[in-house]
């Protein structure tokens, strides 16, 4: 019953629990930590519906108010698509010990996540409104922050999967933690593509004017 | 012992330990002390940079500077603890740090110095949150008597109403974050891992964040009088929280690190229950307190982002003057001048805030239900009597809470049509209720009742939870509710249903599981005074609260009509008498904590894992994971001394 | 815990308890018959609302008086019956009794009955309470506008004339239109049975008819802030000859809402404070019960503690 594991941050503590159940272990905690975020990112789209749809004395879009440019959020929400999907081959490649595809994966994953924060931070300073212009005003910039969170996140843990894909910490038997990161990693380019659809591809005022 | 699990006996302490006494230095760097140190670097360099980098006149209100300070005292803390020690040595690679590393060694457990750092070990974490809670509870007590010293005669005589309404708010919240914790924090950490048999939680580092993020929580709500006071009350309604003193930011923050934390801890334990759990112990032998703890794990994680966006939307419309909730003309800043000229919605908040607000009045409820079923089973001598319909109880009570927030807004103007629906659920709720009393009593019925202590509080729980229930009928009737809503009959409800099952809970367990966390009995006569001084105050107490509640006293008011001055006086002075004897209830703790009488390991002869180890446990729990091979109650079992003769023939059971 | 239990041979602790139960349930029925009444003579009931309610506080007491007892008998009987004698030491086991499938299905179906019973009878005085006015009936309608600390009252159909105090003609519905100008507050007449919260941006609405005349309390029920505890009025219910010329005699302040609130322009300024006071006839002094006796104190800071 006694077999030790072999790295990944285990602890003495857990000598009695077998490299499986410590997997599945981290796997189903984290993902019901995510789950639990998740949850929060949906509160966050029902104030923006709630809001749009109460809009309380026609000041859901003021006018003078213009919108934010769709096209301008398009292309960094199909960078993060490609950049989970950057982050799908790392995952693959590190099950069958194809180290330096990993490598590569987990690099071209972080760099574009880093771009798009970086992008994302510009835009909300360029933005045609601030957040007293009305409550579409305050509920886009609080979606756009949130997401800038997320993705500040992904790029910190993304640094470290990277880190130690480099250090040759994972291999075929032990790679919980790429799989763990994977999750949040497409809860951000979800949440970025949700976020597309329901806030900038229709207008703000498209019931409302 | 009467048990066929097998539970290894010896307790020696595996290979690579760090043995011996630890310098000055090591025990003080990391601690709470460099915590605290951090915490107050963290918040003065936060605000600098916020006075810095912040124009002239959005600095006029303090909003702004409390909420970055306070962010800067989260991190100083987090940092000085050296929680961050372990993230950042992940990402570079690096093994984990070495301060986490040498309380798991024999020569390092047993002191004191131990509590007062980052520490990973749920036993220890246990006895945090055991201390925090207890000092939550006298706080929040000590709220109650101010409230009640200002109603004893009428006039507020001794708290203008700004005061009044600032200790009514924090005396609120305070109850409510020490009733969130009180049995998942101490017990919770303490027995789950031992109840499953496994040595620690899942996730050990967020077990210990999750104790530090409270504390942090409460020592920032406690500020709140000295950033100017706060007067929503607890449920915190957003165009008033928006409009009230800088003490909303202290409130908002505090109370977010508060969801924040027992969604961690709960979480956690959520995850050691479903893959930790020793082997043999399948779902249908755990105990039902571990029901409750993933019912009010569900609950918990699920409902808890719903305040916290509100909560967030409140800090951003103080501190950046967005308008979630605000009703001012935009880039205005006068609020009663303009007539109700804003894009924000009150209802969003109501909304968000109750759809946990409700669920959470379950997360309060459900560890104190687990809790007594536990004890009656151990206490009568008899398996539980329908276990699995309290299994199922639980679950449906976790599923149905989700779908009956509206009630509190019956009164609101949202949604008139769903009255009815809500109404509907809101009665359903007594079907898995009633599961809950049909275990407890079936499990009563024709026992040997072993009349300790925690027995003693399950009746309690019976006479008082019952009221409780009752009246929550009332309340969700519409027509009555609208008659009743906002009035103390409302508070006495809340009362009793909170007291009833959640510190009725608390306190069976702690006359249950102290022999087991310390190796000493709690005083009995002092319990005994203890058990009869409650029920007796606390019932003259809140059955005046229905009475003045059907003749219309609204809450939270600092003063009443004369109508009101002989009950408001009975109940005060009955309230007095109730702080009165938790006093003698805290003296208790205190002094058995170290004179009480030496238990044995076992001495309730339980059946359940955590009495097969010695008391106090020893470090790690088991010495090898144990296996289990029956249920948790199988009292009356041939495994079991044989049941006296008259009336009862036992029934055997299949071997497992 | 899979196996099947048998029945254990019947004892007559049960049958005790069940006579017990019996009896008590009667007693309690009495009891609640007798005593729910002495309760409600301490604030007036003044509508049909209100009277509703109070038939329901009896008739739910009534119904919970079998609930409360069940567990009062069947979990305190167990104290004289089955109570191990030596509290010193541990007793030895009870019988393995666990419950079979009936009983179960039993309770369940107990449970839910009483539910359903409960929730019939709350959508029926529900429907009751809203129901709106016959046709022909001559419908007041009032708009409140709750700010902080005192509710404003406008009668659209005489002139939007306005008030500070609540004056309501005896026997004729009110469809009230409610909103506040600040935060959130709860319109509220204890004696005619109602409450309906006044939200910042939004109208609400609430109808009554007042069936006694006599005066009577209003006041908030939702913290609304530093004098919330101040924020009350009276009420009067007078003769519709009384209401009739009162309410001509107010001011007129062509108030920016127009009949239940349609129309009210984004931005409008607060018609400036001093509305028309009482004139004309009002009804008679009653108890006003809920009324503070003391006046608020004055110069309170808004900040606590300083």
């Amino acid at each position: 019953m006694e077999t030790p594991i072999e790295h990944e941050g285990a602890l003495p503590m857990y000598a009695g629990q077998s490299p499986a159940t410590e997997a599945r272990k981290i796997t189903v905690g984290i993902v019901m930590y995510i789950a639990t975020d998740v949850l929060l990112g949906i509160m966050f789209f029902i104030t923006y519906i709630w809001l749009r749809q109460y809009n309380t004395n026609n000041l859901w879009f003021p006018k003078g108010v213009t919108a934010p440019s769709s096209t301008e959020m398009l292309w960094p929400t199909i960078a993060l698509v490609v950049s989970a999907g950057a982050y799908i081959v790392a995952q693959l490649a590190v099950r069958y010990d194809m180290h330096l595809l990993f490598r590569i994966a987990t690099v071209v994953a972080l760099l574009i996540v880093l771009g798009v924060l970086v992008w994302e931070i510009i835009s909300m300073g360029r933005l045609p409104f601030t957040q007293t212009d009305g409550s579409f005003a305050s509920s886009y910039l609080l979606l756009l922050g949130y997401h800038i969170v997320h993705l500040a996140v992904a790029t910190i843990v993304g640094l470290g999967i990277t880190i130690r894909a480099f250090r040759g910490l994972y291999n075929a038997r032990s790679h919980v933690g790429v799989d763990v990161v994977g999750v949040w990693w497409y809860w951000v380019v979800a949440y970025a593509v949700l976020f597309w659809l329901l806030v900038l591809m229709q207008p703000p005022s498209l019931f409302y004017s | 012992m009467s048990t066929t699990h097998e539970v290894p006996a010896s307790h020696e302490p595996r290979d690579g330990r760090v043995s011996g006494q630890p310098s000055l230095w090591q025990k003080l760097v990391p601690s709470h002390l460099t915590g605290i140190i951090g915490a107050a670097i963290g918040y003065f360099v936060f605000t600098a940079i916020v006075r810095a980098t912040t124009p002239e006149d959005a600095l006029a209100q303090p909003d702004i500077l409390l909420l970055w300070g306070f962010i800067g005292l989260l991190i100083g803390w987090l940092i000085g603890l050296g929680a961050l020690n372990y993230p950042v040595r992940w990402i570079l690679g690096m093994p984990e740090p070495k301060h986490e590393e040498p309380y798991r060694g024999e020569g390092y457990y047993r002191q004191i110095w131990r509590y007062f750092r980052w520490n990973l070990d749920h036993k220890i974490i246990g006895i945090q949150y055991l201390a925090l809670t207890l000092i939550m509870l006298a706080l929040g007590g000590t709220g109650a008597m101010l409230i009640r010293l200002n109603l004893l005669v009428p006039g507020t005589r001794f708290f203008p109403p700004n005061t009044y309404e600032t200790i009514v708010t924090m005396h609120g919240m305070l109850m409510i974050a020490t009733m969130f914790s009180i049995i998942v924090g101490p017990f919770g950490n303490y027995f789950v891992p031992i109840m499953i048999g496994a040595r620690d939680m899942a996730f050990p580092r967020l077990n210990a964040l999750s104790w530090h993020l409270l504390a942090v929580g409460v020592f920032i709500f406690l500020l709140i009088p000295f950033v100017g006071g706060l007067q929503t009350g607890w449920t915190f309604y957003s165009p008033l929280a928006d409009q009230t003193e800088p003490g909303a930011i202290a409130f908002a923050v505090g109370v977010i690190l508060m969801l924040v934390s027992s969604s961690i801890g709960l979480v956690n334990m959520l995850a050691t229950i479903i893959t930790m759990r020793a082997p043999g112990m399948r779902w249908t032998r755990l105990p039902l307190f571990l029901w409750g703890i993933i019912g009010t794990a569900i609950l918990t994680a699920t409902s808890a982002p719903s305040w916290f966006s509100g909560l967030i939307q409140v800090l951003l419309d103080r501190a950046y003057h967005t308008t979630f909730f605000l009703n001012i003309v935009p880039g205005s800043d006068t609020f009663v001048s303009s007539a109700a000229t804003g894009g924000g919605n009150a209802y969003l908040y109501e909304v968000t805030f109750w759809f946990f607000a409700h669920p959470e009045v379950y997360i309060l409820a459900i560890p104190g239900w687990a809790a007594l079923m536990e004890v009656t089973t151990v206490f009568s001598r008899k398996p539980a009597f329908t276990y699995k319909l309290a299994i199922l109880g639980i679950l449906g009570v976790t599923l149905n809470s989700f779908l009956v927030w509206g009630h509190h807004l019956f009164v609101s103007g949202w949604a008139p049509a769903l009255r009815g629906y809500y109404m509907f659920t809101t009665e359903l709720i007594s079907i898995p209720t009633g599961f809950i009393f049909i275990t407890i009593l079936g499990t009563l019925w024709r026992g040997r009742l072993w009349m300790k202590l925690p027995l003693a509080w399950v009746f309690a729980f019976l006479w008082t939870f019952t009221i409780g229930g009752i009246t929550g009928i009332f309340l969700s009737d519409v027509p009555l509710d609208i008659q009743m809503h906002g009035t103390y009959f409302v508070a006495g409800h809340f009362h009793y249903v909170i007291l009833g099952s959640m510190l009725w809970g608390f306190f069976a367990l702690c006359y249950y599981w102290f022999p087991k966390i310390t190796g000493r009995f709690l005083d009995e006569r002092l319990g005994w005074v203890h058990f009869w001084g409650t029920n007796i105050t606390f019932n003259l107490v809140f059955a005046t609260f229905f009475l003045m509640g059907w003749q219309g006293l609204p809450r939270r008011v600092a003063d009443f009509a004369p109508l009101f001055d002989i009950p408001n006086t009975f109940a005060s002075i009955f309230a007095f008498l109730l702080g009165a004897v938790m006093v003698v209830f805290f003296a208790n703790v205190i002094w058995s904590w170290r004179y009480g009488e030496k238990a044995s390991a076992n001495p309730w002869n339980a059946r359940t894992l955590e009495w097969q180890v010695p008391s106090p446990v020893p470090p790690e729990n088991f010495a090898a994971l144990p296996t289990v091979k029956e249920g948790p109650y199988e009292y009356g079992t041939p495994a079991a001394p044989p049941p006296p003769a008259p009336g009862a023939k036992p029934v055997p059971t299949p071997g497992s | 815990m899979a196996q099947v239990p048998n029945p254990l041979p019947p004892h007559r602790e049960l049958r005790t308890a069940i006579y017990v139960y019996a009896a008590l349930i009667v007693l309690g029925v009495v009891l609640v018959i007798v005593l729910t009444p002495w309760i409600a003579t301490w604030e007036p009931v003044a509508s049909a609302r209100a009277s509703d309610n109070f038939l329901t506080l009896i008739v739910f007491s009534a119904v919970a008086v079998p609930v409360f007892m069940f567990v009062m008998v069947f979990g305190f009987s167990n104290l004289y019956f089955f109570r191990h004698p030596r509290q010193s030491e541990p007793p030895r086991d009870g019988p393995y009794m666990v419950a079979g499938l009936g009983p179960q299905l039993a309770w369940i179906g107990l449970t839910a009955a009483h539910a359903l019973v409960l929730f019939v009878w709350g959508l029926i005085f529900l429907a009751r309470a809203d129901a709106a006015p016959a046709p022909g009936a001559n419908q007041l309608n009032v708009d409140v506008t709750g700010e902080q600390w005192q509710f404003n009252f406008t009668y659209p159909q005489y002139n939007n004339a306005q008030s500070e105090i609540l004056e309501l003609p005896v026997n004729r519905p009110v469809y009230f239109t409610i909103t506040s100008l600040d935060v959130v507050h709860s319109f509220s007449v204890d004696a005619l049975g109602f409450k309906e919260d006044a939200v910042p941006g939004v109208f609400t609405h609430i109808r009554v008819t007042p069936s006694k005349i006599g005066s009577y309390s209003l006041r908030c029920y939702e913290l609304c802030g530093l004098y919330h505890t101040y924020m009350e009025g009276p009420v009067r219910v007078v003769s519709a000859a009384d209401f009739d010329t009162w309410v001509r005699g107010l001011k007129v302040h062509g108030y920016p809402w127009g009949i239940n609130g349609a129309g009210a322009p984004v931005g409008a300024p607060t018609p400036p404070g001093g509305t028309g006071g009482p004139s004309g006839s009002v009804g008679p002094e009653g108890p006003q019960a809920l009324i503070l006796s003391h006046s608020p104190p004055a110069n309170v800071p808004r900040s606590a503690f300083t």
